[in-house]
């Protein structure tokens, strides 16, 4: 604990932060009766922010902090739940991360356990309880020295003196009938103990859970390195995946999994439990209704499903990194797309208009009727309509031959009436052309001047309508743009 | 009603012809590795591929190309073929590179972005308009069109604040722009900014 290794201990270490935060007293009550009354490990965001808005409001807390942006003072108590909230978790006192339904969840992160346990040390307790703490140091000396001895005649003499013990405890029990018991002191003291290590596990797990994190993102990172040469990737991840297994916290949870997973050690625990419970409710002991250990198994179980989960993404990403295929395939992607990039840039001033497209082989085209939802948006197609009033019910063949009876379009004519109109001008209308010159050849001439449009690039066919006039009917149409493609 | 002839895998064929699936969808996930000798046989009969990647999480049916020399008439077209737009092809490049970052990064296995962020990305490549609210309405357009084709897939809704609406970038896009794809992109750009070299 150098003065430098401290400077940078301040700068750096987020529990450090927490703690001189200024609004760390507002925070922690708030994160304390949020996740910890409740015993909650994940919450929702909205609802966080909800539970956050109205806690300033029952508190009526000031922000005179400067940890939200000033100018939100006139905001209302929601605003500056969720800012306090966005900044907690860019600061990483919270963890947020999106769901399997993609809504944002929250989390303690492993440095705010860190400062809430330490804090909760500060306070006052109602006793220290020195016994039951020696004792289990005293035990637990016992059974490292006993344990580890390999001697098998000093082991053998070891358990003999358990067994003499032990047949002592029985005659004793047998002549007096009476079995020494713990006092309501002892109980407290050691449910004290209890509850404060399986909270203590709880934490751990986080930590456990952000190395394995730790080991994952340091692969990928190590991956998108361009010149590492695989060998060394390789031998990279086998290690990190043996220093997984092997580590000591890897080795721990994991036999820790197991004997949580194991059915008859479940119910020993469950029947335990319950049991203390019991206990507790007949000596009269108070424990503040506090049901923590009632639900130790869920929460340990929730916990360190987190780790499992993480653990495994972990080999998914191993196999990623390990197929050799992906990693070249990856980097050139990441070139091309380098690439691209450059050369959209290069033509900011000149952005490809319709004649860039790129063909994407999508889904199987199935468009049964029983397939279509009602929720489905169905496109509507640019049919020509005739909504009332337009175009008419007069079908006499006078008016239909004004219709209909052209064949002799003359194509050039209209191209060239297009590009005399584009001339001076970026767009032009199928309308503005027909108000120019007129529907000399009805219908076939407008479906010309749609064909026209629809065989190049340059012009565009529009779904919204556009009604056109074709002697003295109004035709609904969809709009047809026709746009100089020099422009 | 019930008929005995219907396959085991029945089930996983269908939902193939609707689209990709993916690990997500568990029951059908597992039962398409457990059947996947079946199921490529079967498609193969029809001129259609089975294609499964396992490490990105999804499974789809591709439909190659018809070859030209083989003689044979050319099998009808299954597979809807999508035109991008210049603009829907960017936010393509924008959001595969998205979800390339975030693998690095590490954090969970499913990429959700925000409208807000999916235009903020697309719109550095286009000149800021004096009226930019015009330029974040218009790139709604590319959204759109990759919410079509199951490229982006809404997952939130926010009705107070569109720009909060939230879309998973789905991992098909790899598979839907993957290099040789980028290649062709990148050199259709080259012949637009430079067009004489060509």
């Amino acid at each position: 604990m150098t003065y430098d290794q401290l400077c940078n201990l301040y700068a750096q270490s987020i529990t450090l932060k927490i703690l001189r935060a200024r609004s760390a007293p507002m925070m922690l009550s708030f994160f304390h009766q949020t996740f910890k009354e409740k015993n909650h490990t994940t919450i929702p965001n909205v609802e966080l922010v909800t539970r956050l808005s109205d806690y300033l409001v029952a508190t009526g807390y000031r922000a005179t902090d400067d940890e939200i942006d000033a100018t939100g003072l006139l905001d209302n108590e929601d605003e500056r739940a969720r800012k306090y909230v966005e900044q907690w978790s860019n600061k990483g006192f919270l963890r947020k991360y999106p769901d399997d339904d993609g809504n944002d969840i929250h989390e303690l992160s492993s440095d705010m356990e860190k400062v809430m346990h330490w804090v909760s040390t500060l306070q006052k307790r109602e006793f220290v309880g020195t016994e039951s703490r020696f004792k289990d140091i005293f035990s637990k000396l016992k059974e490292l020295v006993d344990q580890s001895n390999k001697d098998p005649k000093q082991r053998i003499q070891e358990l003999e003196r358990k067994k003499f013990e032990i047949e002592q405890e029985i005659k004793s029990i047998t002549i007096t009938g009476k079995v020494q018991v713990f006092d309501d002191t002892q109980i407290k003291e050691r449910c004290y103990d209890v509850n404060r290590m399986s909270r203590e596990l709880l934490s751990d797990f986080k930590e456990v859970e952000q190395n394995f994190e730790q080991i994952t993102q340091e692969i990928y990172r190590k991956q998108s390195e361009r010149d590492i040469a695989k060998g060394a990737l390789l031998a990279y991840t086998l290690d990190s995946f043996e220093a997984l297994r092997q580590k000591d916290q890897g080795k721990s949870f994991y036999s820790f999994w197991q004997f949580l997973m194991d059915e008859t050690k479940q119910e020993e625990m469950r029947e335990l439990i319950e049991k203390l419970y019991n206990l507790l409710e007949e000596r009269n002991i108070d424990y503040k209704n506090d049901r923590f250990l009632k639900k130790l198994k869920q929460f340990l179980h929730a916990s360190g499903k987190k780790v499992i989960d993480a653990n495994k993404k972990l080999s998914d990403k191993l196999s990623r990194v390990l197929s050799e295929k992906n990693l070249t395939d990856h980097r050139k992607a990441m070139e091309l797309i380098n690439d691209i990039r450059q050369l959209a840039f290069q033509t900011l001033d000149n952005v490809p208009g319709e004649e860039f497209y790129i063909d994407i082989e999508s889904d199987p085209e199935i468009d049964m009727l029983d397939r279509w939802e009602m929720a489905d948006d169905k496109k509507t197609h640019p049919d020509v309509e005739f909504p009332e009033g337009i175009g008419g019910n007069d079908f006499s063949d006078a008016d239909m031959d004004a219709l209909f009876n052209h064949f002799n379009i003359d194509r050039a004519l209209l191209e060239d009436r297009i590009s005399t109109q584009l001339q001076n001008k970026k767009q032009i209308s199928l309308k503005e052309l027909v108000d120019i010159y007129g529907t000399e050849k009805g219908l076939t001439e407008l479906i010309t001047y749609f064909s026209i449009a629809s065989q190049s690039s340059s012009h565009i066919i529009l779904e919204t309508p556009d009604p056109v006039s074709l002697g003295n009917r109004v035709i609904n149409m969809p709009m047809v743009l026709f746009t100089n493609s020099q422009n | 009603m019930a008929d005995n002839n219907i396959s085991p895998f029945a089930h996983v064929f269908l939902k193939l012809m609707q689209g990709p699936v993916y690990e997500e969808d568990k029951a059908y996930w597992k039962d398409l590795l457990g059947w996947q000798t079946e199921l490529s046989k079967y498609l193969n009969q029809v001129g259609l591929q089975l294609i499964i990647n396992e490490s990105d999480g999804f499974a789809r049916i591709l439909q190659p190309e018809a070859d030209d020399t083989s003689g044979e008439k050319p099998l009808p077209r299954l597979m809807r073929k999508t035109r991008l737009t210049y603009e829907a092809t960017l936010l393509c490049i924008v959001l595969r590179e998205a979800l390339d970052e975030f693998d690095i990064k590490g954090n969970g296995t499913r990429l959700f972005m925000t409208q807000k962020e999916i235009k903020e990305r697309l719109a550095l490549f286009f000149k800021e308009r004096n009226n930019k609210s015009k330029l974040l309405k218009d790139l709604n357009k590319p959204i759109n069109s990759l919410l079509n084709i199951g490229i982006l897939k809404a997952t939130r809704e926010d009705a107070a604040n569109k720009e909060l609406h939230q879309y998973e970038v789905k991992r098909v896009i790899k598979a839907l722009v993957n290099n040789e794809k980028l290649e062709e992109i990148k050199s259709k750009l080259k012949l637009h900014v430079n067009p004489v070299q060509q």
